[in-house]
């Protein structure tokens, strides 16, 4: 195997999971989240050489999962999408409760795509202001008050639905 | 808060060959056009050409490597058992737009398990209604990095052709078998089957003419088998209707010839349930930073310094994706290095880590854990990387790099000669007991 290939896996295997999460807390969709992934993963392959060398790579893949969901996410028929349909295999009782799960991801889902990746760039991905804005091609200026706005309007939908979690989050 | 919308994380299904595979044609297809822009004219004169030359010749003669000409021509049908065709030649159905593929690397006993499940599934009588035809006749079921097993093929009917995506995995009870978490728009009902199969079916009616109808079934099999059927279509201007009704798909969950097998021992993908933790918290990012104790973490002589990254101080970890991390420069004499710890959810497949690479160790660690032990080396910056997994199913990963991460520039250079960590210490932090949650 070559070394670019070796390399490459040895990638695949630390970062896929970790792209399919971002990628489903942007669009709410394992199956799509998975495919955002693998859409990335694809495009790495072919740049890795120069990624690689240019210690760039994680961040070419979040560009292309968030930019993908964004403009996927903006699409009208994006509510076909939204079946989840896997053969879960997660034990229920090591699981948060079933309705804050819904709670939070119905009110990711109601944010505006722009604050969603907001959000997610910046309290998920931990991703400073700075490189958050150049990732979605936007001023600091705009991912701070997206962020802020997409925070509030979590909170907001959050203890709406559930007054318990006011305190959590 | 996040985190919680991460529960229930089904299996990762991305298959690693299908990647590189996909990434390869691209690759060549970006070649291709960097050589095809050049020689277009060249082309569009040599095409026109043999456009000439073949007007009023008769028929071209079927070639067996064309796939238009897989298209037109049936399957032969035989009664010998055994898949028609095999893994690496699995047409790609109709509706399968950004799927990954099946094959993928395994185990040897999920290997022997694919053989066994393909010649009973090759001996399986699908439940299609008349006029309806499975193409590949006997489709392999191929075995998957993440271990499950998985196939596809197409039906074609008078109405429209629809692909049909079914995979196998050891079911882990008891996991979410109701419509709860589904969005209000998709059709979900749940029953139980004679053989105390529980089905799930769900149905996302198209919003739009020209999209398929999507239907996924899910059955829980008393043996322990989880099966999925999703039937779908290629969006068109009039895309074929749903052909394996309720019933139908009952009958596939439920096929005795889709059991897996418990004689053939679950590989390391599939065999320990995943259980989510706790959403991280600072309080027990607190906690794990209290069972670290300078001595294992630091040794003699060297101090821990702070990098701008964590903003948190030195040898304390802070919440990060999901997870926890730790940064720190390690200092001595000889310059200072990283040390980076991560602590992250159990993975969604349960797998281990594992080896790539010619400069990479399967170890076990002295309290039984196996481990990775990785050395990778990017022109002078050297890193060790220690690979495992707690017995809670978090996964550890421990690096030391002979690079600073104080004005840390990603083309930089070694900030001192090896790193500051070696081998023996990493597995010192490795067999911490708290390093979980």
């Amino acid at each position: 195997m070559p070394d670019r290939d070796l390399e490459f896996r040895a990638y695949f295997e630390a970062r896929a999971a970790v792209l399919r999460r971002t990628a489903f807390l942007l669009c709410g969709d394992w199956h799509k989240a998975e495919d955002l992934a693998q859409t990335a993963l694809v495009r790495l392959y072919v740049a890795w050489p120069r990624l690689h060398r240019d210690g760039q790579v994680d961040a070419y893949a979040r560009k292309i999962v968030v930019r993908a969901a964004i403009d996927d996410s903006r699409r009208w028929f994006r509510r076909r999408e939204t079946a989840m349909g896997e053969v879960p295999d997660i034990q229920a009782a090591a699981a948060p409760g079933v309705d804050d799960v819904i709670d939070v991801r119905r009110a990711l889902a109601e944010l505006p795509p722009g604050q969603r990746a907001a959000v997610v760039l910046r309290y998920w991905e931990d991703l400073p202001v700075a490189e958050t804005a150049q990732l979605l091609g936007c001023s600091e200026g705009t991912v701070k008050s997206q962020a802020a706005k997409g925070l509030a309007a979590l909170r907001r939908l959050l203890a709406a639905g559930r007054p318990v979690l006011r305190e959590q989050s | 808060m996040i985190a919680k919308a991460l529960a229930g994380e089904p299996p990762l299904r991305i298959d690693y060959d299908a990647v590189r595979t996909s990434g390869r044609r691209r690759q060549a297809r970006r070649h291709l056009g960097i050589a095809g822009a050049a020689a277009l004219s060249v082309v569009a004169v040599v095409g026109a050409a043999v456009t000439v030359s073949q007007f009023g010749a008769g028929p071209a003669t079927d070639d067996p490597a064309d796939p238009a000409s897989d298209t037109v021509v049936s399957a032969p049908s035989s009664t010998a058992p055994g898949p028609s065709v095999s893994c690496a030649d699995l047409p790609v159905p109709p509706g399968a737009l950004g799927r990954a593929a099946q094959a993928g690397p395994a185990s040897a006993e999920d290997e022997l398990q694919a053989v066994r499940l393909s010649e009973a599934f090759s001996r399986a009588t699908l439940p299609l209604p008349p006029g309806v035809s499975a193409e590949p006749e006997r489709p392999p079921l191929c075995p998957t990095s993440s271990g499950s097993w998985s196939t596809r093929f197409t039906l074609r009917s008078p109405a429209g052709d629809r692909g049909v995506f079914l995979s196998l995995v050891r079911s882990r009870a008891p996991g979410y078998r109701d419509c709860t978490l589904l969005a209000t728009a998709v059709d979900c009902r749940v029953s139980t089957a004679a053989d105390g199969t529980t089905v799930r079916i769900l149905v996302t009616p198209p919003d739009r003419p020209d999209v398929p109808v999507r239907v996924e079934a899910a059955g829980w099999r008393p043996d322990g088998t989880a099966v999925s059927v999703l039937e779908t279509g290629a969006p068109g201007d009039n895309p074929a209707p749903r052909i394996l009704d309720d019933d139908a798909l009952t009958r596939i969950l439920t096929l005795p010839e889709l059991g897996l097998s418990r004689s053939a021992p679950a590989s390391t993908t599939t065999s320990a349930p995943v259980s989510l933790p706790q959403a991280p918290s600072q309080r027990m990012a607190d906690r794990l930073t209290a069972t670290l104790t300078t001595g294992t973490v630091v040794p003699s002589g060297m101090r821990a310094v702070q990098v701008p990254q964590a903003r948190v101080p030195a040898l304390a970890f802070f919440v990060s994706q999901g997870g926890y991390k730790l940064t720190a420069d390690l200092v001595d004499s000889q310059g200072a290095g990283n040390l980076f710890i991560e602590l992250s959810p159990p993975a969604p497949d349960g797998m281990a880590p594992r080896c790539f690479g010619p400069d990479c160790e399967a170890i076990t660690l002295p309290d039984g854990r196996p481990g990775v032990l990785a050395r990778t080396i990017d022109g002078q910056v050297v890193t060790l990387t220690l690979n495992t997994v707690s017995p809670t199913g978090t996964q550890v990963s421990i690096m030391s790099r002979n690079r600073s991460a104080v004005g840390e520039q990603k083309s930089a250079g070694p900030t001192r000669r090896t790193p500051p960590l070696g081998r023996d210490e990493l597995i010192g932090i490795a067999i911490n007991p708290g390093q979980h949650w």
